[in-house]
């Protein structure tokens, strides 16, 4: 132990021992003519944990692993097992938490409340992944996050989404990200970490609803591939934009693309983009020059109209805070208008002592910062769906067969329906029949 | 990727503006965060003199059993023969049978230790941390069953679920070096 | 082109006839899987759908429920998790002798407060933890006189001198509360919550040492009353809280709580148990909890007036402990009520406390509520 932990439990061991001596009364226990001993109140400490640098060394190293073996090594098997060692590790050993999709809450409450310290590894829960996304893309996804490995795990049929509903749900996971910030900024409320499908299935333990959503989440996890990356998680979004800049990201050729369109259907998760190489390039331009103009001409709407909206939002989002929810429930306690009982949190706040006009002013406070905080996240959640509706629309075609920039979760399984790829790995091809890839039909 | 020229340079330049831009980002706030990090590790603990004994404990934690148990300081006992923790209000007899004992999983073990006192102790693979004991005692007794956090079982979530639905707040981040709450300030002592 | 195997095989085609065929597969061959396939995936599509349909409902049924606070946490835990004495705390009106005729605030200055007692000229002391207030109910404001440390017990003497007991210590302060002497030649834990003066003598109830002592006037302790001695026929007494309570009655014996024994003991002043009464019971005729009564006086009569923690109450035994009524019911003590069924504890402090005045009229004490009220006999009372 450090020199500072010995005063500490020394100075703690002397406060302990000179309690009753400092006046603190405690009115004796009986005096035993047996000489019975009194038990004491046991006191377990927590496990002495995997210290948090441990967690953030296998996440590096995990990191490194997965970029090398989406970009190098480009072996779908390796990032199987590399994915399964990750669920094993983060998923059923450390039991979900800490999570980078977590850490992005810690964050938000670190930013928005000057007294709320990160802790270390939390933090670096929260960078690693962004910057490998930045630099390599989202290796991430596929090689280290155990809620995205559990449900490459269950897939077995994948079916494609159509594309309005795509990119319809792709919506939701950034109004997720945009509610789970503004509700860890102004109360420390983390609804990501209760609202976890997996998590309960990582811990064999929770809420009869999260398990069955879990599950439910899995069932359609056979079929639709990722579910959970592709329409909830909110670090998902963050990763894509990130991934967008990356400088080197999984392509699907190891070479160069002849369009040979044979990895066509290859992607589960709808994450190949092309088919530009048929349109003509007057009219692929005129396509880039409309979105660009929806988006600008959406965008001050958006912003301002979304800003209003996370306003409104930000202000509901007190009577969740334990402040806002304390305030209603005595101003409804005065009014007359609560049945069945006085609520605990009215009894507390009375044996408490507090005062009334205490309790409304920090319930004021809690409504002031919350403003502006939805406000911002609203505006700047406009300004996604403003680019969103201009992508939808005017969906930009790429003329090679690439990975999407955004929605690529460097998963390799794209890799052997290239032909390029297969020559590289020295296998004779086999081209498949009618509605094959040419992955399946060259499976081993 | 290697595509038109022209356009790779105009593409590249701005995925090298907002990587850049966006390292920065990541790399101060975690920076900037990680500046403000308390020293020591810190779990979840409840204080019971804020307790209410409102029973969210025993349903709101994330695992199937709480980790949250009730503990008895001996020190404070009276180590009466009619416990107002261990026994119903108006028990039919002062024994052990179950339908006199006040927890409604028989977590609480009373032992004849010298005439008249007795001595409670709970048996913590039975007790839910539902807090009825714990309001017995307090309403009519000293006080020395109280709620705490058993730190062998709670897996120190990031958020504590049941810290969030406490309606008085009586969850707080204590040192990992000294994660109890304790009443009494030790026990055995005169 | 090597054509797959499978396709041929399924529709029993041969190969030699298929290689007979342009590249282009037949309609027919290909229609029994792709329609499975094609069957699958609608299946899979809506059995997906509705389950995730059926899930959101559920789960927002669930949500809703636990919106709902109380009502939903009381589903959550079953019925034989609730703790609930509600049903003693409601009393028999009709059981009520006395009523409420005046009332008084306890100072601020006093602290905490801890013990009252009726000076037999008059006047009424409550003991604090940060001194004592002297209230005069015939009219004019009260004094406080702040101690150094704590008090809780006081007695009156017929003099107008006021005793105060401390923590190791007891105090002799004049009628103007100004302090004249302090007895401290007593035994280690020493905690008087007791006091009652009798000729020259003063008989406190030491909660620390869980015994009776007989002092002079002086503060010379002259005997110990109360030790646990099977000889004697003396049981000892089981103070688990520090409220123990002792009152010289007119028949001459002591009257001493027996807390832990749910009863009111009597001893003489020379230490000889003579006889007891009270039932452990939470009905209104019994001590309820696990230690009561906490404090009690005597009438001329010899009548009792006792008080309870837990559930606030304050009754009349006659002189051989049969129950004969109320002077207040928890419904009188509602911030009491309130605070025992929020669970937070305070073993100090929580007693009640009476005292009986020279006229008979009962004086109570209501540290939570910090009041005294002075309770006068109902007129159509019967006796």
């Amino acid at each position: 132990m450090s020199r500072a932990r010995w005063i500490a439990v020394a100075a703690g061991i002397l406060l302990a021992a000179g309690g009753p001596l400092c006046g603190v009364e405690r009115f004796p226990p009986p005096e035993f003519t047996g000489g019975h001993v009194l038990p004491e109140t046991t006191v377990p400490g927590p496990e002495p944990r995997t210290a948090g640098w441990v967690d953030v060394t296998v996440l590096l190293a995990g990191l490194v692993l997965a970029a090398w073996v989406s970009l190098k090594l480009r072996s779908r098997a390796a990032m199987v097992v590399l994915s399964l060692g990750a669920l094993a590790y983060f998923g059923f050993w450390r039991r979900g938490c800490v999570c980078a999709i977590g850490s992005v809450q810690n964050v938000a409450r670190g930013v928005a409340d000057a007294e709320y310290a990160v802790p270390l590894a939390v933090a670096a829960f929260f960078v690693l992944p962004l910057v490998f996304a930045l630099i390599w893309g989202r290796a991430f996804c596929a090689g280290v996050c155990p809620h995205g490995a559990i449900q490459d795990l269950v897939l077995v049929k994948p079916v494609k989404v159509p594309r309005w509903l795509d990119a319809g749900l792709r919506v939701v996971p950034w109004v997720y990200l945009g509610l789970a910030v503004l509700l860890a900024a102004t109360g420390g409320l983390f609804i990501i970490c209760k609202y976890d499908p997996f998590v309960g299935i990582f811990r064999m333990s929770g809420s009869r609803a999260m398990l069955l959503t879990g599950a439910g989440l899995l069932v359609l996890g056979m079929f639709v591939g990722r579910p959970y990356c592709r329409y909830l998680c909110p670090l998902g979004v963050l990763l894509g934009v990130s991934s967008r800049a990356a400088k080197w990201r999984p392509t699907v050729t190891p070479g160069a693309c002849t369009q040979c369109r044979l990895c066509e259907s290859a992607c589960p998760f709808g994450a190949l983009d092309y088919g530009s190489s048929e349109v003509p390039e007057q009219e692929r331009l005129a396509t880039e020059r409309k979105r660009v103009l929806v988006m600008l001409l959406a965008a001050p709407v958006a912003v301002l109209g979304f800003g209003w909206l996370g306003g409104k939002a930000g202000l509901a989002t007190t009577a969740w805070h334990p402040d806002g929810k304390l305030a209603a429930l005595v101003a409804a306690g005065e009014k007359g208008e609560l049945k069945g009982g006085i609520p605990d949190e009215v009894t507390a706040y009375r044996r408490q002592g507090a005062r009334r006009d205490e309790v409304y002013a920090r319930a004021a406070a809690v409504e002031n910062r919350a403003l502006p905080i939805g406000r911002v996240i609203g505006g700047l959640l406009g300004l996604v769906l403003a680019a969103k509706a201009g992508q939808a629309f005017f969906p930009k075609r790429s003329r090679d067969y690439q990975t999407d920039p955004e929605h690529c979760v460097s998963c390799t399984r794209c890799f052997s329906a290239c032909p390029y790829e297969l020559a590289r790995r020295g296998i004779p091809i086999e081209t498949p029949e009618e509605g094959k890839t040419m992955g399946e039909a060259n499976e081993k | 990727m290697p595509e038109n020229d022209g356009k790779l340079t105009r593409r590249g330049l701005l995925h090298s503006g907002m990587r850049g831009a966006g390292l920065l980002g990541f790399g101060g706030a975690a920076g900037f965060l990680a500046g403000r990090e308390e020293r020591s590790r810190t779990v979840w603990q409840i204080d019971p003199d804020k307790c209410i004994q409102c029973g969210l404990c025993a349903t709101e934690c994330v695992l199937e059993v709480s980790a949250v148990k009730c503990v008895h300081s001996h020190g404070m006992c009276g180590y009466c023969e009619l416990c107002t923790g261990y026994f119903e209000p108006e028990p039919i007899a002062l024994d052990e049978g179950a339908e006199n004992q006040l927890c409604p999983t028989g977590a609480i073990e009373r032992a004849f230790v010298e005439d008249p006192y007795y001595e409670y102790r709970i048996k913590e693979d039975l007790c839910v941390g539902c807090g009825k004991c714990v309001k017995g005692c307090n309403m009519f007794g000293n006080g020395s069953l109280y709620l705490q956090v058993r730190h062998d079982r709670c897996i120190d979530c990031n958020v504590c679920a049941i810290a969030t639905a406490c309606p008085s707040q009586a969850f707080r981040r204590v040192p990992a070096t000294e994660p109890y709450l304790l009443r009494g300030k030790g026990d055995g002592e005169k | 082109m090597r054509v797959a195997e499978g396709a041929a095989g399924k529709d029993g085609r041969t190969m030699s006839e298929d290689e007979t065929r342009p590249e282009q597969v037949e309609p027919a061959a290909r229609k029994t899987p792709e329609n499975r396939r094609a069957f699958l995936r609608t299946a899979a599509w809506g059995g997906g759908i509705a389950g995730i349909g059926g899930l959101a409902g559920y789960a927002a049924h669930r949500f809703a429920k636990r919106q709902g606070g109380r009502a939903s946490r009381e589903a959550a835990l079953g019925e034989e998790f609730k703790y609930d004495v509600s049903r003693f705390q409601k009393s028999d009106p009709s059981l009520l002798r006395y009523e409420e005729a005046e009332r008084w605030p306890v100072a601020e200055a006093a602290g905490e407060p801890r013990n009252i007692a009726a000076g037999p000229a008059g006047g009424i002391c409550v003991a604090g933890d940060g001194g004592i207030q002297k209230i005069d109910p015939e009219g004019g404001a009260g004094w406080v006189k702040q101690l150094r440390s704590a008090v809780y017990a006081v007695a009156m003497r017929p003099s107008g001198e006021i005793l105060t007991g401390h923590r190791g210590e007891i105090s002799v302060l004049d009628g103007g509360g100004a302090v004249r002497d302090v007895w401290s030649d007593f035994p280690e834990g020493f905690l008087p919550t007791g006091m009652d003066v009798w000729g020259g003598e003063v008989f406190v109830a030491d909660a620390g040492n869980r015994v009776v002592l007989r002092i002079d006037g002086s503060g010379r302790t002259m005997g110990v009353i109360g030790q646990r001695d099977p000889g004697r026929n003396v049981r000892g007494f089981v103070v688990p809280s520090p409220y123990f309570t002792v009152r010289m009655a007119p028949d001459g014996l002591l009257r001493v709580t027996n807390p832990g024994a749910h009863r009111i003991e009597a001893f003489t002043v020379d230490g000889d148990f003579e006889l007891a009464w009270g039932k452990a019971s939470f009905a209104v005729e019994g001590f309820c909890g696990c230690c009561n009564p906490v404090s009690f006086d005597i009438f001329a009569d010899g009548s009792f007036v006792t008080c309870e923690k837990g559930l606030p109450r304050v009754k009349l035994y006659d002189s051989h402990g049969e129950f004969t009524g109320l002077v207040a019911g928890p419904e009188a003590f509602p911030d009491y009520v309130k605070a025992a069924n929020a669970g937070t504890p305070d073993s100090r402090g929580t007693g009640i406390y009476a005292a009986v005045d020279p006229t008979g009229d009962v004086v109570v004490l209501d540290p939570m509520g910090r009041n005294v009220r002075l309770m006068k006999r109902k007129e159509t009372a019967d006796a």
